[in-house]
């Protein structure tokens, strides 16, 4: 049997396409149950299916996944900057609560010096910690009525005094400096002494020329005594953290730890002498 | 025979996947047909009796799977693989503008030839309505889908052959 020509096979598609036809008007509409052959193939195909699909769901939740973590990377971000804001805000809030209070404290003590003293409130601006000279700067001076030798105080205590005035800031020695010596005595006892700085940068003072046999014990507060015109009488200086002998053996030498933290000095007050020169 | 064999894996997991995995590839109305796109690639290789005969065998397995009118999708996927393999002739294998344009035009007389039939059945579909909400926008899926899936394919049966 020859095989059919070009004719022959449009004319077999054009038959089968006729038999589909009216395959498909037979199979059309409702039908009671599926051909064998189809029941078949269905169930054939449906572990395939079944397999597809699973792999389909595997693979469909994996940019669900990966947009998932997107947008919880977005969200922790989001979060994170918004957590940064807040902190910020804290940190001002925290910042603007301890000034408050620093000023707070020392208008109080610009209160009680107003009595006898011309407190003039100033800011540091400038620390200068060199091996031989432990000074800062503070931002009023010759014009705001500044002059060299005027005692500054912090809330906490004695600072120092001022040894250069300009016309808009002047230069204070520090209790600390080995040049800043105050007239001091321990509260309790009343037992007069000299306060200088241990200088070389230590945050320490020595109260030296305590008699031998002076009532004096650790953790005692020493003051200023006020036998001077530089200093009030009565400003905390630091406590007593050591008691020792002078190298002369005739006298007690004792360690003070300052009341001031020098190094987180941020407001301080000038005392200007009411009718007067504050010369040392 | 290999290739027979080759053929009716292919054409097997061509009507799994058109079960399965397109439906989620649906855009809108628009969906892939892959069991259609491979009986177009497969009559722009073997001409419209190859077409045919696949088209015919591709449609009827689909028929058999799932569908309600058997032998409808036969008769469209036939007719389509014929004209498809009539029409467009020899082509140089690389000219993806020929695919892109078989694979529209393959969609297009698909999705009329099963609209006649099922018309002709006593089915009311409005043409234009048809047209425009489904027919144009998976021959434009369908469109892109083959650019993607004939580069593959082409690489796959290029090995084959040699």
């Amino acid at each position: 049997m020859s095989k059919p020509g070009a004719k022959g096979k449009i004319a077999i598609t054009c038959l089968l396409v006729i038999a589909l036809f009216f395959l498909a008007r037979a199979t059309g509409g409702e039908r009671g149950d599926l051909s064998f052959v189809e029941t078949i193939l269905r169930d054939i195909t449906a572990p395939f299916k079944s397999g597809a699909m699973f792999v389909y769901d595997k693979v469909s939740g994996i940019p669900e996944f990966f947009t998932s973590r997107n947008a919880l990377k977005e969200q922790i971000a989001e979060l994170e900057q918004k957590n940064e804001e807040l902190q910020l805000e804290v940190n001002r809030l925290t910042e603007a609560a301890i000034e408050n209070t620093r000023l707070r404290q020392l208008l109080n003590l610009q209160e009680e010096l107003a009595a006898s003293w011309d407190p003039v409130a100033t800011k540091v601006i400038a620390y200068h910690d060199e091996s031989n000279r432990q000074t800062v700067t503070i931002n009023s001076g010759e014009k705001d009525g500044l002059q060299i030798g005027q005692a500054v105080v912090a809330k906490e205590g004695m600072v120092g005094r001022i040894t250069a005035v300009s016309s808009n800031t002047a230069e204070v020695l520090l209790i600390l400096d080995k040049e800043g010596t105050v007239a001091a005595l321990e509260q309790a006892s009343r037992t007069p002494g000299v306060v200088e700085g241990a200088g070389l940068g230590k945050q320490e003072l020595y109260m030296l020329h305590i008699p031998y046999d002076a009532p004096i014990a650790k953790n005692r507060t020493v003051v200023s005594s006020g036998l001077t015109d530089t200093y009030p009488a009565g400003l905390r200086i630091g406590y007593i953290t050591n008691i020792e002998v002078e190298s002369g053996g005739l006298m007690l030498k004792a360690t003070l730890r300052p009341f001031v933290d020098f190094d987180r000095l941020e407001e301080v007050i000038v005392l200007k002498p009411r009718g007067g020169n504050a010369e040392s | 025979m290999k290739k027979n064999i080759l053929l009716a894996i292919t054409l097997f997991i061509c009507v799994i996947l058109q079960e399965t995995w397109m439906y989620g590839l649906r855009i809108g109305n628009a969906q892939p047909n892959l069991v259609l796109l491979f009986v177009v690639f497969y009559a722009l290789f073997y001409g419209w009796q190859g077409g045919a005969l696949l088209g015919f065998c591709a449609g009827f397995f689909m028929d058999l799977c799932s569908g309600y009118y058997i032998g409808l999708t036969a008769i469209s996927f036939m007719v389509t693989g014929a004209l498809i393999g009539l029409f467009v002739g020899e082509f140089y294998e690389e000219n993806y503008f020929i695919i892109a344009l078989a694979a529209a035009l393959g969609s297009l007389l698909n999705a009329i030839i099963y609209w006649f039939c099922i018309y002709l059945l006593g089915n009311q579909v409005p043409f234009w309505q048809s047209l425009f909400h489904n027919f144009l926008p998976n021959m434009l899926y369908n469109c892109v889908i083959a650019c993607i899936v004939y580069v593959p394919l082409l690489f796959f049966y290029s090995n084959k052959r040699e």
